[in-house]
């Protein structure tokens, strides 16, 4: 009886799996809402960094307050691995995966935002996506703890393109565009990127000039953002400060290991932001890595607060983001910083 | 682990292979640890809890079992009630027990300051505690014979399928069930799938795809007047209904599937002509479980016989808090104590007004306007169950009235399409109710052949697919 049933199981599915299929092709051309624009370039990042394996001497990991290092300012070859809103959980993952098949790297960057400690994008479900993206692009074998399901979505997501059938908007765009055909909404610009070869570790933020107005009134939303994104996760994750100090020293070693030089940085802030941001948690981040340069001799470069850069509007993409320009000033400095350090 | 996590999709069909394939005398071996696995996938703290109720309940049973001295008997009786409830009020009530006693004390200006418990409610207490419960004070009242195999005692308690948010097994129902070897049967295991699809169906595409209306409305109440309000309280009707019956479907169908018979929980309920009828239908193990062991109990004490009317308030205000240590779990307990009460008070006066009006002549007519009126009692109430506070629900009743221009439903949370499918899969949801309600032999799909099955099952699982909310949205009971 059970090998008759699991005959028709096994019928049962393969039809199911050849309908899937067949209605994941018929939504093909249409872009999901659920995939991120970002996927493309992490696909294209990851593809572009394995081809120059040979040549990378420094790697920049975190979030994206990455774009704050500018590596022609360090004059290093170095390759921007930053993903937007990516956690330490995140950025351990992807060094392990794929540091050891790059062998001159001997410097790698890590940002530091205020909230980093307190940030898991696995917490949060509508951050979700961005584990699963990692997963499905990375050569890694295992998920982080507990994030089995993210594993599996990701790994599914590179054999089989779920992401047509199961859909965010639920097929409206898809019966829009099979039947009105012309209505269909331009795809993301995806193809274009993945397709031209355009190198994503040139900087793509041109140096843009906001007012102070501008930046100021900004800073109260994005602060409040910033807020009820990290008390999602705290909710979602009740040890988070435990386990991004437990991922960090994880990583920490794992790059002393293989005498890597860990550097930690946290880019300037515009000044209004920082007046807003809780000072609780910035404390609370500098004693982390107060306590991590004591224990691991990383090294650790604040300039979050430096009145030169702070107040300067024109450094600033956003309020908590550099600019190209500002990115060449602050890479300026820090070099400096690095080479006192080095003396 | 939640039933609509890919977690479980990998974890459940890995226990019903490794469950067949065992000998008998390993399944129960193999189905606790499955059990406890699952049940400390949450968190594994909340496994030494279990465990320890389990022990009370079973050494107690063991106890009663070997003494015929009624005091004695009594005693471990209460020892068996004390620690379960006990544990149940540190965990789910001292808090709000406090938080109450400060607020009467402030009014006379008594400092009253004890700290918090502030402990995470642990999944599913309230369910397991009712079914070890039920098992002592059946062997008590000498209902069932105390179980002495510990690990099949531990696996009643356990049973993954029901064990966080029921139904609430009955010792006699479901234990002698572990005793019985099930064989593999392709029609049960089929029909298990089935009734598991149907819950996902339930789940993903109207519960979650309403809670997002309901939770933008309620959650911020006072951005609303009029017709946001009364659409919000509607769908939480639904949303509500088919999250809790969804979880009924799942754990009944994944039962199922190895063999074992769980007791429904739901039936149809919002086709229930009487507040009284609808709780014949609704939560069907926690109604029987409140009419067995308070109801009649409370009812049979003559000398202290009050107005029958009174045991339903209390019967109710018990239920309501049975759901959340909150007062507006109080307030919904009794209001339905009050409908219910209402209905004997006025049983009279309305069959006049029943037989002045010629209803019997129109027994259809009849039909839907008892339907009609006790859907919008139940609507009524479950305000107070959906308020995230009493002056949030207070706010909601003052102005469900309030300012009742045209907003088109879909402007909030849903857009046009995202409703469109919601109001089409409740549409679906109430079709197949009234088919199951008529009893209509033709639409059982089993009598079908297979291609016709077969697309069937298809369509579900497409839908599903496609029209899913997959965002792990936990089930609303697991707060209970």
């Amino acid at each position: 009886m059970i090998k008759r049933f699991a005959l028709k199981a096994a019928l049962f599915l393969s039809i199911g799996f050849a309908l899937a299929a067949a209605l994941a092709y018929a939504a093909h051309a249409i872009w999901p809402d659920s995939v991120s624009n970002e996927y493309a370039d992490y696909q294209l990042q990851v593809r572009q960094l394995r081809e120059q394996a040979d040549e990378i001497e420094a790697l920049s990991v975190g979030n994206s307050h990455s774009l704050a290092l500018d590596f022609e300012t360090l004059g290093q070859r170095g390759y921007h691995l930053w993903r937007p809103s990516g956690d330490l959980f995140e950025a351990r993952y992807q060094l392990e995966a794929l540091v050891p098949s790059l062998p001159n790297v001997h410097t790698v960057y890590i940002s530091t935002s205020y909230g980093l400690f307190r940030w898991d994008n696995g917490a949060d479900p509508e951050r979700e996506f961005i584990r699963q993206e990692m997963y499905s692009i990375l050569p890694a074998a295992t998920p982080l703890p507990g994030d089995l399901d993210n594993f599996m979505l990701g790994k599914l997501r590179s054999v089989f393109p779920f992401d047509y059938l199961i859909r965010a908007d639920h097929w409206k765009n898809v019966f829009r565009g099979l039947l009105v055909g012309r209505e269909v909404p331009p795809q993301a610009d995806r193809f274009r990127r993945e397709t031209d070869g355009q190198d994503l570790n040139t900087r793509f933020v041109e140096c843009t000039l906001l007012s102070d107005e501008e930046l100021a009134e900004a800073a109260e939303r994005d602060v409040a953002a910033y807020r009820g994104r990290m008390s999602t996760m705290a909710a979602g994750n009740t040890h988070l400060q435990r386990d991004t100090y437990h991922t960090t020293v994880e990583l920490i070693r794992f790059l002393q290991e293989r005498d890597i030089r860990v550097v930690f940085y946290t880019p300037p802030y515009y000044e209004s932001y920082i007046k807003l941001s809780d000072p609780a948690m910035i404390e609370e981040m500098k004693q982390i890595m107060g306590r991590l340069q004591q224990e691991y001799g990383v090294e650790y470069y604040d300039l979050s607060a430096d009145e030169e850069l702070i107040s300067d509007a024109r450094l600033f993409l956003n309020t908590d983001h550099l600019n190209l320009c500002g990115a060449r000033v602050f890479s300026t400095r820090l070099n400096q910083l690095m080479q006192s350090h080095n003396r | 682990m939640t039933f609509n996590s890919l977690h479980f999709l990998l974890f459940f069909p890995a226990v019903v292979v490794g469950y067949f394939a065992l000998p008998f005398r390993y399944r129960w071996l193999f189905l606790l640890a499955a059990s406890y696995y699952f049940y400390m996938s949450w968190r594994a703290e909340y496994g030494l809890l279990l465990f320890a109720s389990t022990l009370v309940a079973y050494g107690t049973g063991l106890l009663m079992g070997r003494t015929p001295d009624p005091r004695k008997r009594r005693v471990y009786l209460l020892v068996s009630l004390i620690s379960n409830l006990g544990v149940l009020f540190g965990f789910k009530y001292l808090d709000f027990f406090n938080e109450s006693l400060r607020g009467l004390f402030n009014q006379f200006n008594i400092f009253y300051d004890v700290p918090a418990f502030q402990v995470l409610l642990p999944v599913g207490i309230s369910f397991y505690t009712f079914q070890a419960l039920s098992y002592s004070i059946d062997v008590y009242r000498g209902r069932k014979t105390p179980e002495t195999h510990l690990g099949i005692f531990a696996l009643y308690l356990s049973f993954f399928p029901q064990l966080v948010a029921g139904p609430i097994e009955r010792s006699a129902h479901l234990l002698p069930q572990f005793h019985e070897k099930h064989d593999f049967d392709d029609q049960r295991v089929t029909a298990g799938l089935r009734r598991m699809a149907w819950g996902f169906f339930k789940k993903l595409v109207i519960a979650d795809r309403l809670a997002l209306y309901v939770n933008t409305v309620y959650n911020s109440p006072t951005d609303y007047t009029g017709l946001p309000l009364i659409v919000a309280t509607y769908l939480f009707l639904w949303q509500l209904y088919c999250d809790f019956s969804a979880y009924s479907d799942i754990a009944i169908g994944a039962a199922q599937v190895m063999g074992f018979d769980l007791m429904e929980n739901f039936r149809r309920p919002f086709f229930a002509r009487s507040i009284g009828e609808f709780w014949q239908r609704w939560h069907i193990s926690l109604t029987t479980w409140f009419r067995d062991y308070v109801y009649i109990p409370l009812a049979r004490r003559r000398r202290f016989r009050w107005h029958p009317s009174l045991d339903f308030f209390i019967l109710f205000v018990l239920i309501g808090l049975w759901h959340g240590a909150n007062w507006t779990f109080i307030i919904f307990g009794l209001l339905h104590g009050f409908y219910m009460a209402w209905g004997i008070w006025t049983q009279g006066t309305r069959a006049n007004l029943s037989r002045l009006a010629a209803l019997k002549s129109y027994p259809r007519v009849t039909t839907l306007l008892e339907v009609f009126v006790t859907f919008h009692l139940l609507a009524f109430s479950i305000i107070f169950f959906r308020a995230n506070s009493l002056s949030d629900a207070l706010y909601i009743v003052s102005h469900l009235f309030a300012g009742l221009e045209w907003v088109p439903p879909y402007q909030i949370a849903l857009g046009a399409y995202e409703f469109a499918v919601a109001i089409l899969a409740i549409a679906i949801l109430e079709l197949v109710h009234f088919v199951q309600e008529r009893g209509l032999p033709q639409m059982n799909l089993s009598r079908h052949p297979v291609w016709v099955r077969w697309s069937a099952y298809y369509l579900l699982l497409f839908g599903i697919l496609i029209f899913g909310q997959f965002g792990r949205t936990e089930f609303i009971y697991f707060r209970f």
